[in-house]
């Protein structure tokens, strides 16, 4: 038996008729009848429901003989059990079931007989209604009639079943009666083959129809589920209350509804079902009951939170790394973008999904993000980089580029303090560099300022600013010079130098001294239109003009005292000048400052030097002038007197005029060292090489102060022995004078011993006194300028002459020393070598 | 041109020129001043006879040693004159070297070393002072 949409339509069009039927008695009773007359008779009914047929009760064998003998179609359904009784004319319905059918209760042998189902039956036995309906059988139509079969005390036995031939229909109504027919059918098919549990209900609802996957589902057969609620056939009762309150509100509201059910199953799993659900109106628009599908959708279900788990799961591992992760599309467009890149970059609570990389991040246009993002999509390689995004952002980003053909991940961290850190190391490093290769450099040029501040702005220009110019306050503190210009243009320098050259740009570099002199360090970071000409005068600026400037630094240049002031430029390309800078840039001054301070004295002491030796050049040559004439008028005087007064040798006159002359001489003796000394300190000392004999010219020299020894009572010893050579004559006199003369002034009266020899390319000679001595500290600086081993009370003289021997000795390529000890004398050696020496 | 056995002082320095040539004179000798290189030249185209030598200063006003001497050997009549080179400055040996001068003198100059000069170029004196 089925129940489908028509099925139950037709049922809802029932109409309940009055039935006056009473069963008629009889003692013996069903004559003829046919076949089915004959069968009854013939039948052992003491084995059936029915008992044995003598026992019949009366109505029972009144229906019987009724039904056999009438001409249409008849059922007698006996009992709650429905024990069919028919005719022959009935025999057709039932086909290959006659004649096995009669006695048997159809509702359990054949619950699909078309004409009667639950719904008849209860209508008929539960509430005594006469039920009629039009149906059709054996390809002709008939009103069925369903009447209760009542016994006394209206209690309903059976149903009895007539049909009544329908007036014969026209083509159109039998085609369309074949139609609906078909319609049924198929709809029937859909019903019982659907997989989906089809079901009707009414008002209170009883379950009206059920397909076989809704019986399959409560695991009964029909009968046993037809008419009865949710609460009955459901275990659980909260289930079966959740059903009814959803179908109660889909038959109040009238209105069709999707909704999901859980309903338990018997083996106390849940199952989910997607139910759709409608109102069942009848003919006047009433609500009469509910249509439903439902599907299970458990696994579905199961899968989909499975999913969501999943998804749930990825999202937890994609949140909890800390890396960013966004992911593109070909398109460029977002299609995820983890919540920690949102956060780092600052677009938390966006929803960025579908937007367009380059447009909601601009500045990653032209960048290498652009750049590297396309090239790991086009080469499908994974890609490593770092790169900065500007404001807003303002971080430093590692990006891991991951192509595949759906577009591209990128996986990305923000590594801004380690690139600040990276960042500070170097600057850091690049400083020290700096600093100590500028130390260097100051050390290696310190003595020539012009130099040294030309390696400063070199060791600036171009590693650290466009330009760097230092000017110079002069030592009156009242002008001011450009004494070192760089600017990493090659033109702008040409132009610079040309500028101050020319007098186009002043010397001052269009400041004055009194600001300088403050010494006070300015820092422009970003150069606004005017500030040029307030840090560097109008004609400097100029100049500067074609290199816009983007931040300016000037560095006073000071020690215990403002020298002067370092100015730098940066273009508008480049980082302005920050304090970091500005800190650096001042502990390179102050080094600069230093090395210039002691080039500056060193410059200024040379000067003094030079101007002293001039003076003394000068001096000895002035001196000598009048000297000459004094020395040439004594002598003369003497000579006179000698030729005039030949005896007057030994008087008092000749006396002070020997003294006057020994005097002159000794003046012009100091006037030669001095000369001598400033020579030789000018580096200007000029040997004039000639062939000679070094015992010769001892023996000159030895005679020469033979008197002044023995007056000294220090005579000379000379044991000379030939040693030529090529020397200068006069200067090795000079040298052996002085060395003579000391010997006798330090002789302590005692002989003196000159040797001369020679052995191979080398002349010796040695002076050996054996007076006072020298003491061990005296030794080591008697060659000195200056220097004397005994104090100048004593003995006359500047103490330059041993000063002198010395430059003298090794001007030849020589070597003088000195050996004493105090109380035994002291020896004085000189070696030179017999031939000049090329280097 | 005969050569004279007189002796050309020429010397900025009055007081030097005269004691030179004082002391000479003295001595027995003819002597000549000049008080510069171009006063020394006028001199010696004078006419008058030529000096046995010339005692030449260096440092002088108007014309000085060398540029004298650079004349006087340029001058065919005056390049045989000799020249003793008379100066403090201490590279006299070298400036001596440089003029082609016979011989050199260092300022201060002795006596002794005048009458050497006056002996080895001019000979015994005419007559003792």
């Amino acid at each position: 038996m089925s129940w489908g949409p028509y099925d139950l339509r037709r049922a809802l069009r029932r109409t309940i008729l009055p039935n006056e039927m009473r069963a008629s008695g009889g003692t013996e009773w069903l004559v003829g009848g046919g076949e089915l007359g004959a069968l009854v008779r013939s039948t052992d009914w003491a084995a059936s429901k029915l008992g044995p047929r003598e026992r019949w009760p009366q109505v029972l064998r009144t229906l019987v003989d009724l039904v056999v003998h009438s001409p249409l179609p008849s059922a007698l359904l006996w009992g709650r059990d429905w024990n069919l009784l028919y005719n022959d004319a009935y025999q057709p319905f039932l086909a290959a079931e006659h004649p096995r059918a009669l006695g048997r209760s159809m509702r359990e042998s054949w619950p699909a007989l078309w004409h009667v189902d639950e719904h008849v039956h209860r209508a008929v036995m539960d509430r005594g209604e006469t039920v009629s309906s039009a149906g059709l059988a054996t390809n002709e139509a008939f009103t069925l009639c369903h009447s209760p079969v009542r016994v006394e005390g209206g209690a309903i036995v059976g149903v009895l079943v007539t049909f009544q031939r329908t007036a014969p229909q026209t083509a159109e109504a039998r085609a369309a009666e074949k139609a609906l027919r078909e319609r049924k059918a198929l709809l029937r098919a859909i019903s019982d083959e659907s997989s989906d549990i089809i079901f009707a209900k009414d008002r209170e609802g009883r379950l009206r129809y059920a397909n076989p996957a809704t019986l399959a589902l409560l695991g009964k057969p029909l009968d046993e589920v037809l008419g009865k609620t949710d609460a009955e056939l459901l275990d659980s009762a909260e289930a079966a209350r959740g059903v009814m309150e959803n179908d109660r509100l889909v038959m109040e509201s009238g209105v069709a509804v999707d909704l999901e059910e859980v309903v338990p199953r018997s083996d106390g799993t849940r199952s989910v079902w997607h139910s759709r659900k409608a109102p069942y109106r009848n003919g006047e628009g009433q609500v009469v009951g509910l249509l439903g599908i439902s599907r299970d959708i458990t696994d579905r279900k199961r899968a989909e939170a499975a999913e969501r788990r999943t998804q749930e799961r990825l999202q937890a591992t994609l949140s909890s790394i800390t890396d960013g992760l966004v992911i593109l599309d070909r398109d460029w467009r977002f299609t995820y973008f983890s919540e920690t890149a949102a956060k780092m970059v600052g677009v938390s609570g966006e929803n960025l999904v579908g937007q367009c990389i380059w447009e909601r991040f601009p500045k990653t246009r032209g960048s290498r993000f652009e750049a590297d993002f396309h090239r790991a999509v086009a080469t499908g390689r994974t890609l490593t980089f770092e790169e900065h995004y500007p404001d807003p952002i303002d971080k430093w980003l590692e990006c891991h580029c991951y192509p595949s053909s759906e577009g591209l991940s990128v996986y990305f961290r923000d590594v801004s303090e380690r690139k600040q850190r990276e960042r500070e190391l170097r600057e850091s490093n690049e400083r020290l560099a700096l600093l100590s290769r500028a130390t260097t450099v100051f050390m290696e040029t310190k003595l020539d300022v012009r130099a040294l501040l030309e390696r400063l702005v070199d060791e600036l220009v171009p590693a650290h600013t466009q330009s760097a110019v230092v000017i110079l306050l002069s030592t009156d503190r009242r002008r001011l010079d450009v004494t070192a210009v760089k600017h990493a243009d090659p033109d702008a320098q040409r132009r610079l130098g040309f500028a101050l050259d020319s007098g186009k740009l002043p010397r001052n570099y269009g400041l004055n001294p009194e600001e300088v002199e403050r010494g006070e360090p300015l820092r422009i970071e970003r150069v606004e239109p005017g500030a040029l000409e307030r840090f560097a005068g109008p004609e400097a600026c100029e100049f500067l003009h074609p290199h816009p400037i983007g931040s300016l630094l000037a560095i006073p240049l000071r020690t215990s005292r403002v020298l002067g002031v370092l100015r730098l430029a940066r273009s508008r390309d480049a980082a302005p000048f920050s304090a970091r800078d500005q800190a650096l840039f001042q502990d390179i001054a102050d080094r600069a400052a230093l090395a210039l301070e002691a080039a500056m004295r060193f410059a200024e002491a040379e000067e003094a030097i030079h101007l002293r030796d001039d003076f003394l050049s000068i001096a000895s040559h002035e001196l000598r002038t009048p000297l000459t004439a004094l020395q040439l008028q004594l002598q003369s005087i003497q000579h006179m007197l000698a030729r005039e007064e030949p005896a007057s040798g030994d008087s008092k006159f000749a006396r002070k005029l020997e003294s006057s002359n020994r005097q002159t001489e000794r003046l012009v003796s100091l006037v030669d060292d001095l000369l001598d000394v400033s020579r030789l300190s000018l580096g200007k000392l000029q040997l004039n090489r000639e062939a000679l004999d070094l015992a010769e010219v001892t023996t000159e020299v030895v005679e020469r102060h033979t008197s002044q020894a023995s007056a000294a009572g220090c005579p000379l010893r000379l044991a000379a022995d030939s040693i030529r050579g090529d020397w200068d004559r006069l200067r090795l006199e000079q040298v052996l004078t002085n060395l003579i003369t000391n010997a006798i002034k330090y002789g302590s009266g005692k002989p003196v011993d000159v040797v001369v020899n020679g052995a191979g390319a080398l002349a010796r000679l040695s002076i050996r006194d054996h007076g006072i001595g020298i003491g061990p500290a005296d030794l080591e600086r008697i060659f000195g300028r200056f220097e004397r081993a005994v104090s100048g009370r004593h003995y006359g003289g500047l103490g330059l002459g041993l000063y002198i021997s010395k430059q003298i000795v090794e001007a030849h390529g020589g070597v003088i020393s000195a050996e004493s000890k105090p109380g035994e004398g002291a020896a004085f050696h000189v070696t030179l070598p017999t031939t000049e020496l090329k280097t | 041109m005969t050569r004279s056995a007189s002796l050309l002082v020429v010397e900025d320095d009055r007081d030097i020129r005269e004691i030179v040539m004082e002391t000479l004179a003295d001595e027995g000798y003819e002597t000549a001043g000049a008080t510069n290189g171009k006063h020394a030249l006028e001199q010696l185209r004078s006419g008058a006879p030529l000096p046995c030598v010339i005692l030449l200063d260096i440092m002088m006003p108007v014309m000085d040693g060398r540029s004298f001497r650079a004349a006087q050997l340029a001058d065919p009549a005056l390049a045989d004159i000799p020249v003793v080179v008379m100066t403090a400055d201490a590279d006299v040996a070298a400036i001596a070297v440089e003029l082609h001068a016979r011989l050199h003198l260092k300022k201060p100059v002795t006596l002794e070393q005048l009458f050497a000069v006056a002996r080895h170029f001019c000979g015994a004196p005419t007559q003792a002072g």
